[in-house]
């Protein structure tokens, strides 16, 4: 087989083609009207970033969490902003005067919960001490505060007996925070938190108004991660810029033709506007993980849209005219690409049996998505070529090539040759092993400490990282619901077996420290008896109990009295500290069995990711069965053949696994970002066996060899194969630079599997295809020579 | 006597059978939990004999260490929080704890015996109110004229009101902590707790009663701390100012005239034969007459002084509040203060080995350096 000029007869049209082309300037007209009126939509969508949509809600522990949110809202949403010197301590007079103003600055901003803010500048900061007449006490600003030495060595001293060391002051007393609670709903208005807005009027008034050489801002907080996170987001608009730019050039590059390359450009963009406007007719937004879908969607669109630009070339090429050279191109390329489509589509769908919100609509969004592009490149893309032609300049270049033997097809050729068929499935084999082992050590959920979804060196991250340097609570915190019947909460009985839960827990590896309604009363036992820790402990009297918590902070316990949270901090948010803390959670339930007391896990952002991971840990791998039975049935009813199967299905699993191994390397873990694009890994990289495949049939059908009929495939849409995989990885690729950790995650993971998915393709489907004895015996035997 | 504290031991043990099947958990009776992070817990008492160190402190843990091996936790049938330990011998222990609980060891620690509990002292309680109710209803009929007849009435007004409170105390259960032991010799020993409670034994701790009337406390003021001297005094320390003094081995106790009208948390013999007391806010008083007078030392702190121990080399070292460790040169009566770097209430401190210190506090068990710099 010397020339690759085999053709085939183009066979009949069918009534799809008909359809398509009898009417296509009604088609234009109709493609139209739809782009502009879902372009209106498109423009509408919003970054919607609903944090309850990143938890599994139907998880017990969610459920839980839910029941008791209103109450433990005096734990959660507060920021904290920490003011800095570095010069010097923080009493000194001019330090102390940028601590008052960063304290009302903050007060006045929307959202804030004005009258529990807390820093040493705030009346409810106090301190107090028994002296033989009973308590004393004060504001820890001394009333006669006017900077001079004698009254900050007064501060000095009010601090230290403030407790609040530690807490409000840093340990090295270099900085101080300000406690800021936020208020969900504005009471004035009635109008939920924008959390973009706050975030922003945070960085404009307090850290860029304040910074200074000698003075830094650090600011932590649930409300601070949602702002980066929908500011980061914003950057990713950047990326869909520079992808399309990219695969512009990389277009023109592979066809020499501005207009094929801006039709099949607009085509995939035409996409990725019906999708974003589906999206808002459906009433639903775009969250930082479903922002992936319209990277895919161009992606996708772009890579069907060549497929089809290929044949009509190699058509035009042939002496089709336009019109003859779209429908052939169409017709040859239609089942595949359809097959290829709904797999991706099916492949998405089946994200659906993860009980998480934003891998819901993320499979929701890709499988429309996937949808448009049936429509806008196999449908739209020949029309628009049967009109506009592909460019002289194209058509020139193309026959230049014509007669050279492409690399593509010189270089993986030869992997349907015994030596090379047998070398590739070896090598895979060896990788494949070294794969599954490495895979093993793939953890599940977040690894990094702080905010784990920004990157570990972020503005937030560093702030937090020095919070826990200076201040004594971490941020991971676990926390368990203390149920008891109304008004039971604070009964002796309850609190003793709280008490010694407590105990238990702070004895679990990983584990800081507890702190509950117990604490507080323990400590309040010990402060009413002059601070003598002869005392400290939980009495049996109700009286003395309730006298012991008068002084507690708000919150360790509901307005009922029937739940009282006990707060657990972590070292860490890795999984297996998770779940030896929800380990412990129970084995202390089993053996205090009681009817009386019910400990309720979890809220506490390590709370909610326990459940995440647990939710994770099983789907990952019923989503795999899934994905993989679904491909497998798709192209079982396509190629009716197990074999042929296997050809396509194995090299994905090699990918599968190759993937996993290298998230165990990378140290990327199993999470609520990384898990859907396992699946999408598996459902895109079909396509590239699919088509191939499509092409081979062709060629065996007419009785020539594997070697053969691989070379014809090759030479038929093989340059499309590794264009294709180049830019489906471009498209994601741009991600590795997102500010958003886990976006990053997805784009290296993505770029990883899309590459090893089109050299799995190319090189594996023939050598397992010899190895399978795949096509005629006699003619097979024939090919050694080749 | 003897069938009164086998009728109580009965009774008691029947209620302590009866409170153990009715709850899932009761802290008196639930052995002490084995923690990998015990030395972290909070702990309250600290001593020494020969070359035994012992911790006691929250959820019933005792802590031995010998020498210079390594902690151990011993198992202990209850989970109460221990506030003291006292040494009778090498071998026997006596560890004080809330809900009125006793622990013995008489093998040097390995193992525990709880003696006393709080529902058997709720019971002892009640029948000494109920004893002294009796008594005084028989010195009523026999009383010589209605003056003493009268007083004698508004004595018993005031004890029905008790009587009364203790029978309520009963549903409530036991909330009196025990905060100290303290042995005269093998069988005859004194614990003293919250509100005035002074227990006596004459049997090694098998049976107590309650001697609290032998201590002139009509507030009932809390009883911190008994220290005795190589004379056999012994001395009770309480709260606001409190301190008696026995010469006639506990049988009766004198009022003393006090320095201070604050809590005092400890005392100490020094190797002088001064006697010290210390307390709130950082005072500390020293008696060279055996408490008949005393004198006020400047501590260099305002805070609490909870524990204390005599070096080797006859410095008195107290602890307390934050962190705050104060050293007595026993010449000068001089104080220098240091600051642990943990900055948590101290309440006990003991000299390991030369420079080295063991503390305890709200940090659990830990070291301290012998310090060369004083804190400011």
């Amino acid at each position: 087989m010397s020339d690759s000029q085999v053709k085939f007869s183009q066979g009949r049209a069918s009534v799809a083609e008909n359809l398509l082309f009898r009417f296509r300037a009604g088609w234009l007209v109709g493609f139209a009207v739809i782009t502009a009126f879902l372009l209106y939509n498109a423009m509408q969508v919003r970054p919607d970033a609903s944090f309850n949509k990143m938890i599994p809600e139907n998880h017990e522990f969610i459920q839980n969490f839910y029941q008791y949110q209103d109450d433990l809202s005096a734990l959660g949403n507060a920021i904290r902003v920490s003011v800095e010197t570095t010069e010097g301590t923080i009493f000194d007079a001019e330090y102390q005067d940028i601590l008052r103003q960063v304290t009302d600055e903050l007060s006045y901003i929307a959202g804030v919960n004005r009258s529990q803010i807390r820093s040493i500048w705030t009346p409810n900061v106090r301190w107090s001490e028994v002296t033989e007449e009973g308590f004393v006490g004060g504001p820890v600003i001394p009333d006669s505060y006017d900077g001079s030495q004698e009254s900050l060595e007064q501060l000095r001293q009010n601090v230290l007996r403030s407790g609040e060391v530690g807490n409000l002051v840093a340990n090295n007393f270099r900085s101080a925070l300000v406690y800021v609670p936020l208020s969900e709903i504005n009471p004035e208005t009635g109008e939920q938190l924008d959390y973009a807005e706050f975030s922003q009027n945070l960085e404009r008034l307090v850290r860029e108004q304040y910074s200074s050489d000698t003075i830094n801002i650090q600011i932590v907080g649930f409300a601070k991660v949602v702002g980066d996170l929908i500011e980061g987001a914003n950057q990713v608009g950047m990326f869909f810029v520079f992808a399309m730019i990219i695969t512009f050039v990389m277009l023109f590059l592979y066809s020499r033709c501005v207009r094929s390359s801006l039709i099949v450009l607009s085509c995939s963009i035409i996409a990725v506007i019906w999708q974003l406007g589906i999206i808002h007719l459906i009433g639903s937004g775009i969250n930082p993980y479903s922002m992936l879908v319209p990277f895919l969607v161009f992606a996708i669109g772009v890579s069907h849209g060549v497929q089809i630009i290929n044949a009509v070339m190699a058509n035009r090429a042939d002496g089709a005219d336009k019109m003859l050279a779209s429908r052939y191109a169409f017709r040859g390329l239609y089942v595949a690409g359809l097959t290829a489509l709904a797999s991706d589509a099916i492949g998405f769908t089946t994200l659906m049996v993860i009980d998480i919100a934003v891998i819901k609509e993320l499979a929701i969004a890709a499988s429309i998505g996937v949808a448009v592009i049936v429509l806008t490149n196999l449908g739209l893309l020949p029309i628009l070529t049967s009109y506009l032609d592909v460019s002289k300049r194209g058509l020139q270049y193309q026959e230049s090539k014509r007669h050279a033997k492409h690399p593509v097809v010189a270089t993986f050729t030869r992997f349907a040759t015994p030596r090379w068929a047998m070398g590739a499935v070896a090598v895979s084999l060896v990788l494949a092993m070294f794969g599954l082992w490495k895979g093993q050590y793939q953890e599940i959920g977040d690894l990094d400490s702080g905010a784990p979804e920004l990157r570990p060196d972020s503005r937030y991250n560093l702030d937090n990282a020095f919070m826990v340097e200076n201040y004594s609570a971490s941020t991971d915190i676990f926390v368990v619901m203390a149920e008891t019947q109304p008004g039971q909460c604070i009964a002796y009985n309850n609190m003793a077996l709280m008490d010694r839960f407590q105990w238990h827990m702070e004895n679990v590896d990983g584990v800081q420290a507890v702190r509950s309604i117990v604490y507080a009363s323990k400590m309040g036992m010990a402060g009413t008896n002059e601070g003598n820790l002869k005392w400290y402990s939980v009495n049996r009297d109700d009286f003395v109990i309730n006298a012991s918590i008068s002084q507690a902070p708000s919150g360790l316990m509901n307005q009922e009295c029937s739940m009282a949270p006990i707060v657990i901090y972590l070292n860490d948010h890795k999984a297996q500290t998770l779940n030896r803390v929800v380990e412990e959670v129970r084995a202390f339930s089993t053996e205090f069995p009681t009817e009386e007391l019910d400990f309720l896990m979890a809220a506490g952002n390590a709370g909610i990711e326990a459940a995440t991971n647990k939710v994770i840990e099983t789907a990952q791998i019923e989503m795999l069965i899934w994905v993989y039975s679904v491909v497998i049935a798709l192209c079982l009813l396509t190629f009716r053949s197990i074999r042929t199967v296997l050809c396509i299905v194995l090299p994905l699993m090699f990918t599968t696994i190759m993937s996993q191994a290298l998230m165990a390397t990378l140290g990327i873990g199993v999470k609520v970002a990384t898990l859907p694009v396992i699946a999408l890994g598996v459902g895109i990289g079909v396509d590239y066996g699919i088509y191939i495949y499509s092409k081979m049939r062709e060629a065996l059908r007419e009785g020539l060899s594997l070697l053969e009929s691989y070379e014809y495939a090759l030479t038929k849409t093989g340059k499309a194969v590794g264009f294709t995989g180049l830019t489906l990885a471009i498209g994601v690729a741009t991600w590795i630079w997102s500010p958003i950790k886990f976006q990053a995650d997805m784009g290296i993971l993505l770029t990883f599997m899309f590459i090893w998915n089109m050299l799995g393709a190319l090189i594996l489907i023939p050598a397992l295809a010899h190895l399978l004895r795949v096509g005629p015996k006699d003619a097979n035997k024939g090919t050694d020579k080749a | 006597m003897k069938w009164i504290a086998i009728c109580t031991a009965l009774l008691a043990s029947f209620s302590a059978h009866a409170q153990q099947a009715g709850d899932d958990y009761d802290v008196i009776f639930a052995p002490s939990p084995q923690a990998q992070r015990a030395q972290q817990g909070v702990m309250v008492g600290l001593n020494r004999y020969l070359d035994q160190t012992i911790v006691v402190g929250a959820f019933g843990t005792i802590l031995t260490k010998q020498g210079e091996q390594d902690w151990q936790q011993a198992e202990v049938p209850t989970s109460v929080l221990l506030t003291s330990a006292h040494y009778v011998d090498a071998n026997t222990i006596w560890v004080s704890g809330h809900d009125g609980v006793l622990l013995r060891s008489q093998d040097a620690g390995a193992s525990w015996q709880r003696m006393l509990d709080g529902f058997q002292l709720l019971n002892i309680e009640l029948e000494w109110l109920q004893e002294r109710e009796a008594t005084l209803l028989t010195r009523i009929e026999d009383a010589e004229d209605d003056d003493e007849a009268a007083e004698y009435e508004f004595l018993l007004d005031e004890l029905s009101f008790q009587v009364q409170a203790a029978e309520i105390q009963q549903d409530v259960g036991p909330t009196k902590p025990l905060f100290d032991v303290l042995f005269t010799d093998a069988e005859h020993g004194f614990a003293v707790g919250a509100f005035g409670m002074l227990l006596e034994t004459h049997d090694g701790g098998s049976s107590w009663a309650i001697v609290s009337e032998r201590l002139d406390n009509p507030t009932a003021f809390h009883l911190n701390k008994l220290v005795s001297n190589d004379a056999g005094d012994i001395f009770v320390i309480a709260e606001a100012g409190q301190l008696f003094r026995s010469d006639d081995n506990g049988a009766s106790f004198e009022l003393l005239d006090s320095p201070y009208q604050g809590s005092f948390f400890g005392g100490l013999f020094d190797q002088q034969g001064r006697f010290w007391v210390y307390g709130l806010r950082g005072n500390v008083f020293v008696s060279e007459d055996n408490g008949d007078t005393f004198s006020a030392l400047s501590s260099n702190t305002r805070y609490n002084l909870n524990g204390g121990t005599l070096m080797a080399d006859g410095t008195v070292v107290l602890a307390g509040h934050s962190g705050t460790l104060v050293f007595f040169d026993q010449d000068t009566l001089e104080a220098q203060r240091f600051e642990h770097s943990s900055n948590v209430p101290l309440s006990g401190v003991l000299q390991d080995a030369g420079s080295e210190f063991i503390l305890v506090g709200r940090g659990g068990v830990m070291q301290f350096l012998s310090p060369q710099v004083p804190a400011r």
